[in-house]
């Protein structure tokens, strides 16, 4: 096996979490809740695999109450919350953020401490979730 | 009401600006946002679990708690710290062996040479998942840190003193650094034929060293003795106490045996002549005192070159 293929680049949190988004961002677009779901979840696990350096805990992932390893974790299924007034819409809860779906699949991810919007992207037909973030 | 429930209420009671964010099912994780002043405090709660408390950053998504903390009490007083002072949780640090030498900047060969073995050996140690704890034990102390193991149990942490790098009863300061030098040069002999250090300590403080050295050109130091007679018998030697160190330097054979990392204080004037082989060892002296002989002879173009060698090879007696 090559080693070179096995080097983790260790990077900062910051600089992981935008590659998070740029590369959530270049991905084809979702058509639905699950595929969406699916796909931050891909795309999150792959960025840290390949520079945080940290392995992946399931214990850590399972409970988010659990001390932090360092590692970025993906929303788990239970995190879903209503979104009042917007039965289309799932709020995922998750450390500093809240990640919305659509049943379409479009994406939306918002900072909780400053309440703004972070990161956007469209379904597969082309809309973006339309809600009032509170 | 469930105990996030309950510490929401006492919050709002308290005047803060509390916000329960409570998920569909009640056996998933809770969170509940606090807003101070510049300030955003997260507490996630899962049933049965502990609470986790995070001041949110710039940064950061979806990790784990900063801090955990397992009765209301200690949360609330955590809590209200962070509020008061303003300051941001901790986050447990976490990094692998091989992360830890590059913070201590040290490359594999460096730390595979401290350690007497081939690189290639340290680089199958930094990728090992399970190792006997004396190696890593060692690995930790020739990067100047210690082990230390600990249990947590019913959300008490537990020292377990065993694995540990010292004893829980020993009052010496915590920690010492191992200073870097630089690993022996290709070609440089190691002449140095034997050398036993001895540390006797009272119950918290060393109070008496004994060296002895063969090598060749020195003489055999005292068989016993405190510091401060070895320096008379040998006033060649130039003796200096360093922080938990000393250094003896024999200029006439440019010779030095030098800095003793002496876990705890060394009162040479307080020493007291112990005899010698008894009683048994307490403990086995390797993390507690390490020795490095330096030999500068000229070189071929009349410089000095430095040689390092490296033992350890002393007791530690109450």
């Amino acid at each position: 096996m090559n080693p070179e293929k096995l080097r983790v680049e260790h990077r900062s949190t910051r600089e992981r979490l935008e590659k998070f988004y740029e590369r959530l961002g270049a991905a084809p677009a979702s058509s639905s809740r699950s595929e969406a779901l699916a796909l931050i979840v891909r795309v999150l696990n792959e960025v840290e695999d390949e520079m945080s350096g940290i392995p992946y805990n399931p214990e850590v992932y399972e409970d988010r109450s659990a001390p932090t390893d360092g590692r970025m974790y993906p929303p788990l299924e239970d995190a879903a919350r209503e979104v009042p007034g917007h039965p289309g819409v799932t709020r995922y809860r998750t450390r500093g953020h809240n990640i919305f779906i659509s049943e379409t699949g479009a994406i939306e991810i918002q900072d909780i401490r400053t309440q703004d919007t972070v990161f956007k992207k469209a379904d597969s037909i082309g809309d973006c979730i339309r809600k009032e973030t509170s | 009401m469930n105990a996030i429930e309950k510490i929401y209420e006492d919050l709002k009671r308290e005047g803060l600006d509390a916000r329960l964010d409570p998920p569909k099912n009640p056996d998933a994780t809770w969170w509940l946002d606090i807003r101070g002043e510049n300030q955003h405090i997260e507490v996630t709660w899962k049933p049965g679990r502990g609470f986790g408390i995070s001041t949110l950053g710039a940064d950061g998504f979806g990790e784990g708690a900063d801090e955990v903390y397992w009765t209301r009490e200690e949360l609330f007083s955590r809590l209200h710290a962070l509020l008061k002072t303003g300051e941001k949780t901790t986050r447990p640090r976490e990094c692998t062996l091989g992360q830890l030498r590059e913070i201590q900047g040290l490359s594999q060969q460096q730390i595979a040479a401290r350690l007497g073995v081939q690189q290639a050996a340290v680089s199958k140690m930094e990728r090992r998942e399970d190792m006997l704890l004396q190696t890593l034990r060692r690995y930790i102390e020739e990067l100047g840190g210690r082990l230390d193991i600990s249990v947590n149990l019913s959300g008490e942490t537990i020292r377990l003193v065993p694995f540990s790098s010292h004893r829980s009863d020993d009052s010496s300061p915590p920690a010492y650094r191992r200073p870097r030098l630089p690993p022996p040069s290709a070609g440089t002999s190691r002449r140095m034929k034997f050398l036993e250090v001895r540390a006797y300590r009272s119950p918290t403080v060393l109070r008496c060293i004994e060296v002895s050295v063969e090598q060749e050109g020195w003489e055999k130091t005292p068989a016993e003795g405190s510091a401060e007679p070895l320096l008379q018998r040998h006033p060649q030697s130039i003796l200096s106490g360093e922080h938990h160190g000393l250094r003896l330097h024999d200029p006439a054979r440019c010779l030095s045996l030098h800095r003793f990392l002496l876990r705890g204080s060394l009162h040479s004037d307080q020493a007291t002549h112990l005899p010698r082989g008894s009683p048994a060892p307490l403990v086995s002296m390797g993390p507690h005192l390490a020795f490095e002989l330096s030999s500068e002879r000229p070189h071929r173009g009349g410089s000095l070159s430095p040689t390092i060698l490296r033992g350890r090879k002393a007791a530690l007696y109450r």
